[in-house]
């Protein structure tokens, strides 16, 4: 019993990001088919052993209920720092986001935002360097996300998440804010079918053409918005994605309202 | 053991096999049916038949009610160890018995159906000796010491039950903090 307790984390300071996406992951899981399944799993996550090590062959329940108890810092919320200690890495500011990397980030995020919290660092956290007038200088976004995100793993999670927290603060209030840009034709398919309902003949067929282009191009609208950016020249690409993202999308709100 | 007619009904949890007291408890716990109703059911699952209970009088009744005592001489300590024919089942060698997380996990996956409930808690810590280490946990091999178990004495295992059931309640609460 001793062992256990002298490997058991004390706090969530000592919990890494691929420790605490682990834990997120037992904690959301429906596949136990027994609780105590749960917290077996639970503790070997947090000692980082296997579920079938020896060391839990013949753990008793009371032993198991002492651990969990050890381990109630879990359900108390994460202590939020901002910058992992010891980085070599500096968070962009979200003002100087960049249209490809919010896209990317979107990718990402919409899967999980915890499971993807890596690949959320791996963008924003960027090598800096001071120029000759000794303004701020991020690293180009060119390097490779996998190999990056990987170093992100290894971070304490409480000098992580906050970045999280914060980028989604910005998110919401990006997408408020031009929330005109990103509100598409309605595609409720029972309102479509009411139309079609209207029509006949030519009519009928062009509604039915132009709904189903319109699906396409909600399917591919970040491709279909750096398409139309790049006046359809593909050479123009990495230009319009490394603009900013909050300039880009004012231009776009100003063609709107003009229009 | 209590004498009504032709019937001899075990009374008390020493005389109730493990699958007698299971459908006892079930019956005490039902809360859709009434008293007098609950001590009707026993007798039918103890063997009562329809001819008896249709002729079965209010002083028989009571006689019965009366009698029967799940709690009497309730037995405190665990047994380590018995037999059935050649077979033979330990549930621990130390001097206490400590329930293991595996048992218990096997214990609950079980139960879930809500059937045998006492006979698959006993049937998970009672291992056969000269058992496979990988078939203590095989659910078709444990499944089989249920049916086997179901016609052992309730009260000399009547411990276990309490002692689980108490595990069970202590883990909950440690979850819930």
């Amino acid at each position: 019993m001793d062992k256990f307790i002298e490997l058991l984390p004390k706090s969530w300071n000592d919990i890494t990001l691929e420790v605490y996406q682990e834990i997120y992951e037992i904690e959301n899981s429906t596949e136990f088919e027994s609780n105590t399944d749960f917290l077996l799993e639970l503790l070997a996550c947090v000692l980082q052993i296997g579920s079938d090590d020896e060391m839990l062959e013949d753990i008793s329940i009371d032993e198991v209920c002492v651990l969990i108890d050890r381990i109630s810092w879990i359900r108390k919320p994460l202590n939020i720092k901002f910058q992992p200690r010891n980085c070599k890495y500096t968070a962009k500011s979200f003002n100087k986001i960049t249209l490809g990397e919010f896209i990317d980030i979107e990718h990402y995020l919409s899967k999980d935002n915890i499971l993807n919290i890596h690949y959320l660092c791996a963008i924003m956290y960027r090598r800096v360097k001071l120029d000759e007038w000794d303004n701020t200088i991020y690293e180009p976004y060119n390097y490779d996300i996998e190999e990056r995100s990987k170093e992100f793993l290894d971070y304490s999670i409480v000098s992580i998440i906050g970045i999280l927290d914060s980028y989604m603060n910005f998110r919401n209030n990006f997408l408020e804010n031009y929330k005109p840009l990103f509100e598409g034709d309605d595609h409720n398919e029972e309102i479509v079918e009411d139309e079609y309902n209207q029509l006949e003949g030519r009519d009928l067929i062009d509604a039915k053409i132009e709904h189903e282009q319109n699906k396409i191009k909600q399917k591919w609208s970040w491709d279909a918005l750096i398409w139309e950016l790049c006046n359809e020249d593909i050479t123009k690409f990495d230009e319009v994605t490394d603009s900013n993202l909050i300039l880009v999308f004012n231009m776009l709100a100003m063609k709107k309202s003009l229009s | 053991m209590i004498k009504i007619n032709e019937f001899v009904f075990p009374t008390g949890i020493n005389e109730l096999t493990l699958e007698q007291f299971e459908g006892v408890s079930k019956i005490f716990n039902d809360t859709e049916k009434s008293e007098i109703d609950k001590y009707i059911s026993i007798m039918e699952l103890l063997g009562a038949n329809e001819t008896f209970i249709n002729d079965l009088s209010d002083d028989n009744l009571f006689k019965f009610i009366k009698g029967f005592n799940t709690d009497d001489n309730l037995k405190k300590k665990k047994i380590k160890n018995f037999k059935i024919g050649d077979r033979q089942f330990v549930s621990h060698t130390d001097k206490e018995f400590v329930l293991k997380a595996k048992d218990l996990s096997m214990i609950e996956k079980l139960i879930k159906d809500g059937n045998n409930i006492f006979s698959k808690m006993i049937a998970v810590i009672f291992k056969e000796v000269g058992t496979l280490p990988k078939d203590t946990y095989d659910k078709d091999k444990v499944l089989e010491k249920v049916e086997l178990f179901k016609d052992l004495n309730a009260g000399l295992y009547f411990p276990y039950i309490v002692y689980i059931s108490e595990k069970i309640n202590k883990k909950l609460t440690s979850i819930n903090g």
